[in-house]
């Protein structure tokens, strides 16, 4: 196995840097928000599914950790911490926004009829990349819809459709195959 | 510190994670495959095609410097929270200077080009097994299916763009130019034109041309038709007259335009199809493929290409050897 030496791994050893940072060591803080900091926001983003949110869940975090530093108690790695905390976090936000958004369509749905279908596609999407979606084949369209565009989650997906986790998986990755296909021989 | 977890990264992992499915052990271990640069540069195929879904959705980058600076502020001091705006990309900017630069120098490269080239004798080109492109002197542009010939002058008169397809098919895209019209004399027909693409194959029998864009003016010694956009002429040397229908198979000038559009297709017209437009054959192990029907729109796809698409979409696996594509799977009922 090759040894991967990231940022991170080169710091100093994850007991020293907790017993620093409990005991108000600023500058070891810092060097575990400069390691960790942008690839949480990306692991944040891709469950959120915005940038400006996951940076304030993974900041919101960070700066709790300082507040609370006296009573930190980490039994894994920092880096494992962090990750376990913010995907908690993210999933958090997001049935808070399932929840907000069941009051939003109850109050729309009192005022107009909620019958026509709203557009599936972005406005921004180019036509090819319309008509290579609408081509998928059935299954793998309807999957990959409703996780990029509807930005349901695996197990919503998986219920709605009565089939399994795996089945997901597989039809995304299918889908995306597609696409790469396509994508490859025309210019961006 | 070492790996957390010796998870292995496959392509569901990936699209895991960019579906925002990922656990936090695999976020990290999927973090850490992506430190080495070809798995990085795997890693972004599949992304590029998520973000392609969804462009407005890629997320922005993000500096720990900047947001560090950010946080400082509320670490030490009560202030109240205030955010930076996300900084404007000038990259951009610089990559549009730099295209724009190299348009310039391609444009004068040209012209530079085009400036010196000497004026050649009477040209006959001749196709065998392949097709070719021909620019024409008015910048045309004729495009010769296989074993086709084409004549044409060095450089056009200024009442008339004429020249001769005497065996085969080729199709045109004309240079727009209403004062000069262009001719293309066949065995059977004349075919007249101002500015559009169109599609001339000459039998032994006769001449079908197909109309993609513009109006044409077919004529023969007794008859004349005018062909609009979409609609095809039959012209057969034993018969009087000019048979026009309203329809055009887009796909048999595959071969000039790399365009192929199947709707609910069967495989067995498909393939006809992709072998006219691409120098390869398709050879199916399992009859039961030519029961498949298929819907796809390819736009200058390389063959590989297309047929890789043709495989992952009817679940088929496909080997090249040669010239020849071998689809092989279930197929269909």
């Amino acid at each position: 196995m090759i040894p991967i030496y990231n940022e991170y791994t080169v710091q100093l050893a994850d007991r020293d840097i907790i017993n620093a940072i409990q005991s108000g060591n600023k500058d070891a803080f810092e060097q575990v928000f400069h390691a960790c900091y942008e690839n949480l926001c990306q692991y944040a983003c891709t469950i959120v599914k915005d940038m400006d949110e996951a940076e304030d869940i993974v900041q919101s975090m960070f700066l709790k950790i300082w507040e609370k530093r006296e009573e930190l108690t980490i039994q894994q790695s920092i880096r494992s911490y962090l990750f376990r905390a913010v995907y908690h976090q993210c999933i958090n936000t997001l049935e808070h926004k399932v929840i907000k958004l069941k009051h939003q369509e109850y109050g729309l749905q009192q005022g107009i009829h909620a019958s026509q279908q709203p557009e599936v596609f972005p406005e921004e999407l180019s036509e090819s990349i319309r008509a290579a979606i609408d081509e998928l084949p059935e299954q793998c369209r309807n999957i990959f819809v409703m996780s990029r565009y509807e930005e349901l989650r695996y197990a919503e997906i998986a219920k709605k459709l009565n089939i399994s986790v795996n089945t997901i998986e597989n039809q995304i990755s299918k889908a995306l195959r597609i696409l790469r296909l396509k994508l490859k021989d025309s210019i961006f | 510190m070492k790996r957390e977890n010796d998870i292995e990264i496959k392509d569901e992992l990936i699209v895991r994670y960019l579906a925002g499915e990922a656990t936090p052990e695999e976020a990290m271990a999927l973090q850490d495959w992506l430190v080495l640069a070809e798995n990085r540069s795997y890693y972004e195929k599949i992304e590029t095609a998520w973000n392609s879904a969804y462009p407005s959705r890629t997320p922005r980058e993000v500096s720990s410097q900047r947001a560090w600076n950010t946080l400082q502020a509320r670490l030490t001091s009560v202030t109240p929270m205030w955010k930076e705006p996300a900084p404007r990309r000038t990259g951009n900017m610089l990559f549009r200077i730099a295209a724009s630069l190299l348009i310039t120098i391609i444009a004068g490269l040209l012209l530079y080009i085009r400036m010196h080239d000497d004026k050649i004798a009477e040209v006959n080109v001749t196709t065998k097994n392949a097709s070719q492109r021909v620019g024409l002197p008015d910048s045309s542009v004729a495009i010769l299916y296989h074993n086709s010939t084409l004549l044409y002058p060095p450089s056009f008169g200024a009442i008339e763009r004429a020249v001769r397809l005497t065996e085969g098919e080729a199709f045109f895209k004309v240079t727009p130019n209403k004062e000069v019209p262009f001719i293309i004399h066949t065995v059977a027909a004349d075919i007249r034109v101002i500015g559009t693409a169109f599609n001339v194959v000459t039998r032994k029998d006769g001449v079908e041309v197909s109309v993609k864009e513009g109006k044409v003016l077919v004529y023969t010694a007794t008859d004349s038709s005018y062909l609009e956009a979409g609609s095809t002429a039959v012209i057969r040397a034993a018969e009087q007259g000019i048979q026009v229908r309203d329809s055009v198979n887009a796909n048999s000038w595959g071969y000039a335009t790399r365009q192929l559009v199947f709707k609910d297709q069967p495989m067995a017209e498909v393939i006809m199809d992709i072998e006219k437009a691409y120098p390869y054959s398709i050879r199916l192990l399992n009859k039961n493929i030519n029961n498949c029907r298929l819907t796809a729109t390819f736009d200058n796809d390389s063959a590989e290409n297309l047929l890789n698409l043709i495989a992952e979409t009817l679940n088929l696996s496909v080997a090249k050897n040669g010239n020849v594509f071998t689809l092989e799977g279930e197929g269909c009922p």
